[in-house]
């Protein structure tokens, strides 16, 4: 039978069991003693600021890429209004209408595989401005 | 009061309440370092605190506190990938047939705030540096101490099997 194994009725002999029980060994005392008064915990401390750190690198380098980054962006004026378009395409029938800003125009028709061309029987349409 | 008396008077202290908290030795290794640590940095840059013991204290007992949730918060996905089983191993009844795995066992079966009590008592911290660390009256911590205690002997007497 261990010494312990004994009914414990007072206050005292439970607190001396429990200082027994959790007493810790010479050895561990020691390590932690001199680990602190080396003061070994400012690489420990370092070591944990790592993640912060990189978060604070990525945050950084997000932020300059947002600065660096041209701006109004294309197709924005500096107010914020999108620019006009510098080219519209319309499409009526089969024919797609490009339209330039300058006022040129470009007409597209799509012949099908194995459609004959037969120019003789198309009519282009030009309407608007 | 010289830093280095400081530290090894708290030292042993520090790592009873530790293992107390947290039920593990490597644990409660690195708590109470981590608090001494702190203590020996304050003391270096700002001088001593007003209680080095209350200010440890105060330090092991967050560290301890955030070592627990982790550990609680982990263990069913340890259990799930390390395949780990919920009931103790052999190693784990080995622990509980000595007197500090019986004592360790009817401790965590206290209430969080009544084991911290008891423990800070039994670390040697005094009444008034024990309740300034939990932030309660003297004698609000002198009932919790006495509620601990009533409760700890009936689990130890009922893991004694004299009950």
């Amino acid at each position: 039978m261990e010494p312990n194994d004994r009914t414990h009725g007072s206050p005292a002999d439970l607190d001396r069991r429990l200082r027994g029980a959790l007493e810790p060994p010479p050895e561990a005392v020691a390590r932690i003693v001199g680990a602190a008064l080396a003061g070994g915990s400012d690489a420990a401390r370092g070591f944990r600021l790592i993640p912060v750190a990189s978060a604070l690198a990525v945050l950084m380098a997000a932020a300059a890429l947002l600065l660096m980054a041209p701006w109004p962006p294309p197709g924005i004026s500096p107010g914020g209004e999108p620019l006009p378009a510098s080219i519209s395409i319309e499409n009526v029938g089969e024919v797609l209408i490009l339209r330039a800003r300058d006022g040129r125009r470009s007409l597209v028709h799509h012949r099908a595989p194995g459609e004959e061309a037969s120019p003789s029987s198309s009519m282009i349409v030009l309407y608007g401005d | 009061m010289e830093l280095e008396t400081a530290v090894k008077e708290l030292a042993p202290q520090l790592l009873r309440y530790s293992l107390g908290r947290t039920g593990d030795a490597t644990l409660a290794e690195e708590v109470a370092q981590d608090a001494l640590t702190a203590l020996v940095q304050r003391w270096r840059r700002h001088g001593p605190p007003e209680c080095p013991a209350a200010f440890a204290f105060a330090v092991a007992r967050r560290r301890a506190g955030r070592l627990n949730l982790r550990r609680r918060l982990l263990e069913p996905l340890n259990a799930l990938f390390d395949g780990h089983s919920p009931l103790p191993g052999p190693e784990e009844h080995a622990l509980l047939r000595t007197d500090l795995g019986r004592t360790l066992a009817a401790l965590r079966k206290l209430p969080d705030r009544d084991r911290e009590a008891l423990l800070l008592g039994v670390a040697d911290l005094g009444l008034t540096e024990g309740a300034r660390v939990l932030g309660i009256s003297i004698s609000a911590l002198k009932m919790r101490v006495h509620r601990a205690r009533k409760r700890l002997l009936q689990l130890l007497e009922e893991a004694h099997g004299t009950k």
